[in-house]
């Protein structure tokens, strides 16, 4: 065999492999259509809030465990969440989108008179429920939930208190906690900030009395002394978390901030099947559990119909609260 | 008049220059084999644009690299036939492995099932 023949068979061996090796894996690519070759989860928030980090740690979860070929993160901020809603709503049959969203968006609906709502897409699971908690300046005269609920009676309108965005989990809180203390409502001094970093702010620099925000966004204040807890929104005391509920103390005020995902209105059956396992998938990953423990989330993982019959009781139970407080 | 080489331009070969040739002619001839380059260019890719959804990307494009290769002058078909498949498979598997975005399988999808 002379060097020629042996260098012809030696590159036919290799394109002959070489393309072998491409059909097979052309051939399990099983077409476009499947939300495991790439997929973009929505987070309707600027980045470094509660849904920015439930989105990013979905994706690192799933990018470690290859639940899907590519995950990427999109953020669309803006109305408590219902300006991402209505994109992908928009997208239509979309087979590659999760849209995180969480009872924070139930509220924006409502308050925004948002043309469209959570019963234009098709809910997936329900992943995590985090709380909120009440908190004073480490400064402050109000010691305990009563010292302040009793400044709260005397003085609504010089008590400002602040929170999130309007018609969010803060701002029930605030509405219900007013409503548990006999007053009206819509006397509450509510300042609504865009997210927890900026009420720390307003109540480190006295603008506001007490705040409203997810545990998370006040851990670090909170163990440091800045910043004293009075309450928490669980139903339950939750474990691990070192604040009274505010049931503990006689207020009958609790409400949990759940975050899941809903996918695009259009689906077909298999796509949702598909989606439905992937996020099983992330759920029982070891790096899921770990983002659990790491942000003080309770897993509450609700899949399917369950989580479509939750959402339609949470949304009525927003918008009574929301009507009753005559936000 | 002096013996010309045979020569190759593009697809057409020239073997022997005609009775009529003049200087001028030979710009005519450049300028047709140009065209019918460009044209079988073109309407490859435009074939290649239509077939891609039927055939998938691996076997549409190993086609193109083939028939542009031809177009451009080559003499060496069977070669060609094995660059193009190197190419087109070498692509795939970069988009596969390096990017974790699949082309279109077309045909081949679900071909090799019992691998997958």
């Amino acid at each position: 065999m002379n060097r020629r023949t042996l260098v012809t068979t030696a590159f036919a061996l290799v394109a002959s492999l070489a393309f072998v090796l491409a059909a097979i894996n052309a051939s399990g690519s099983g077409g476009a259509a499947s939300p495991r070759t790439k997929i973009t989860l929505v987070a309707p928030a600027a980045p470094g809030g509660g849904w920015d980090a439930f989105a990013r740690e979905g994706q690192q979860a799933m990018r470690i465990n290859g639940i899907a070929g590519g995950v990427q993160v999109v953020n669309v901020p803006g109305a408590s969440g219902t300006i991402g809603l209505g994109q992908v709503v928009g997208m239509g049959d979309r087979h590659d989108l999760l849209l995180v969203t969480g009872g924070v968006m139930l509220g924006g609906i409502i308050l925004n008179d948002s043309a469209v709502s959570l019963d234009d897409t098709v809910p997936i699971a329900r992943l995590a429920d985090d709380f909120n908690v009440l908190v004073v300046p480490g400064d402050s005269p109000f010691e305990t939930l009563e010292d302040f609920v009793a400044a709260l009676q005397n003085d609504a309108g010089g008590t400002a208190i602040a929170g999130g965005s309007l018609g969010g989990i803060d701002h029930l809180l605030a509405g219900m906690l007013a409503a548990e203390s006999g007053i009206d409502p819509q006397t509450v001094n509510y300042i609504a900030y865009p997210g927890g970093g900026e009420v720390v702010t307003s109540l480190l620099s006295s603008t506001a009395a007490a705040g409203l925000s997810g545990y998370n966004e006040f851990r670090d204040q909170i163990d440091s002394g800045n910043l004293r807890a009075l309450a928490i929104s669980a139903h339950e005391p939750v474990e691990g978390i070192d604040v009274p509920t505010f049931r503990e103390q006689g207020v009958e005020v609790s409400m949990s901030n759940w975050r899941g995902y809903v996918a695009p209105p259009g689906i077909t059956d298999e796509v949702y099947d598909e989606l439905v396992a992937m996020v099983t998938e992330l759920r029982a990953t070891e790096e899921w559990t770990d983002t659990l423990e790491r942000n003080n989330w309770v897993d509450s993982f609700m899949v399917g119909d369950e989580f479509a019959d939750f959402i339609r009781d949470e949304s009525d139970r927003t918008e009574a609260i929301v009507r009753g407080l005559g936000l | 008049m002096t013996q010309i080489e045979p020569h190759t331009t593009g697809s057409l070969r020239v073997q022997r220059l005609p009775r009529w040739y003049t200087g001028v002619s030979e710009m005519i001839i450049v300028a047709g084999v140009l065209l019918l380059t460009v044209g079988i260019v073109v309407g490859s890719l435009s074939a290649f644009i239509l077939i891609m959804p039927l055939l998938g990307w691996l076997l549409a494009s190993t086609l193109l690299f083939w028939v542009i290769s031809w177009a451009f002058g080559s003499t060496r078909p069977v070669f060609d036939v094995g660059v193009a498949a190197l190419m087109a498979a070498l692509i795939q598997l970069a988009f596969s492995a390096g990017l974790g975005l699949s082309l279109p399988p077309g045909i081949l999808e679900g071909v090799f099932s019992w691998i997958n």
